[in-house]
């Protein structure tokens, strides 16, 4: 099956492509992701059999193979929900739910496990958090604090994270202080552009895309809260969460 | 780790390689297990060997799709309610909810799964 069976013909009435029609767009990037994913799929089950026969050689190569075709697999779902963003499809339905704020932070720090082992990270987290019930999307919520929360860890490599959750009046408030590469001035003001990336980050890490603030403001935002940053270059960022409170 | 003895699952996947993949870690867990590379051989089997306990399929199959397929089987008294799990590579909102009102007992979207958790969710429903 070839891009073009999915794609179809597309285009104006003469047949020509529009690359500015949105639905035309949507359905390339879908076809897109549709061929991406599916061989890349492929290579992670693979590998994921190769490393659990206890024969394997290799293992660290196999390994560290492993985790880019996760990378790339990741970078693919932020691409599809940029696209999602532009065409406002996914955005006008919210799946709204009550939500322990609480278990969500619980929830993405166990899956980032890997990451602050892997960054040797010191984290700060005060566990006995009091219960705060946002009404929210749950999958998506989780998504971009995830984003945040991989952006610390990611670029404060040995160094300390700490999390602190409390009430600000009837919003529930998460603050992510680390102290590792911060954010040049400059940079700073177009962090949550698409694509961006500050020169920091792009010398520290050269796979990630600059895709996750703008999602992760992004639906902060329809969820009628905040997203504060503040960075210092060489010495650290904060970052500052607010949800309404159910 | 799941045990399939004695069921029988049908892997409808046109990638000749997750299909490889995917069949082999359900024979380890002791299925049975029937592969078709698209839709029409799909329908075709089902129809003659009516007593899977599930199928596997994907949407993006070549001569007839996912979704076809589900309606084909809905359509047959005789296959209608065999439990089906989507596998999919996209999840759009639309292609979810259609899955879901065609009977779908689950959604699974494969490039973010490991083969384990497909495992596990294979198990959630076949009990």
């Amino acid at each position: 099956m070839n891009l073009f069976s999915i794609f179809g013909q597309g285009g104006n009435s003469h047949g020509a492509r529009n690359s500015d029609s949105s639905p035309f767009k949507e359905t390339y990037i879908l076809a897109l992701v549709h061929k991406l994913r599916t061989p890349l799929s492929g290579a992670r089950w693979g590998l994921d059999m190769a490393l659990k026969n206890k024969e394997c050689k290799d293992r660290d190569v196999l390994n560290e193979s492993y985790n880019k075709i996760i990378e790339a697999l990741n970078t693919i779902g932020e691409i599809l929900k940029a696209a999602e963003m532009d065409s406002n499809e996914r955005f006008t339905n919210l799946r709204k739910e009550k939500i322990n704020f609480c278990v969500i932070i619980d929830g993405i720090l166990k899956d980032l496990d890997y990451l602050v082992k892997e960054k040797n990270i010191n984290l700060q987290y005060d566990r006995e958090c009091d219960p705060q019930t946002i009404f929210g999307d749950k999958k998506l919520l989780y998504l971009s604090l995830t984003n945040i929360f991989d952006n610390a860890f990611r670029y404060s490599p040995n160094g300390t994270v700490t999390v602190i959750m409390s009430e600000e009046g009837n919003m529930a408030k998460l603050v992510l202080q680390d102290n590792g590469i911060g954010i040049e001035k400059d940079d700073l003001k177009h962090m949550f552009e698409k694509f961006y990336r500050g020169k920091n980050a792009k010398e520290l890490d050269q796979t990630q895309n600059g895709l996750g603030l703008f999602a992760t403001r992004k639906i902060i935002e329809m969820h009628k809260g905040s997203i504060k940053i503040e960075s210092e270059f060489n010495k650290g960022t904060k970052v500052e969460v607010k949800l309404p409170i159910d | 780790m799941a045990n399939f003895a004695g069921k029988k699952i049908l892997l409808v996947e046109d990638d000749n390689f997750l299909s490889e993949l995917l069949s082999k870690k359900l024979i380890d867990s002791q299925a049975t297990v029937t592969r078709a590379a698209n839709g029409e051989e799909a329908i075709s089997i089902v129809k003659s060997n009516p007593k899977f306990d599930l199928i596997l399929l994907d949407l993006m199959l070549p001569k007839i799709g996912g979704f076809e397929v589900m309606e084909a089987i809905n359509a047959d008294e005789k296959i209608k309610g065999t439990p089906i799990i989507i596998l999919s590579n996209l999840g759009q909102k639309n292609d979810v909810e259609k899955g879901v009102s065609l009977g779908a007992k689950k959604f699974l979207v494969k490039a973010i799964l490991s083969l384990d958790e497909i495992v596990d969710a294979a198990a959630e429903i076949i009990k």
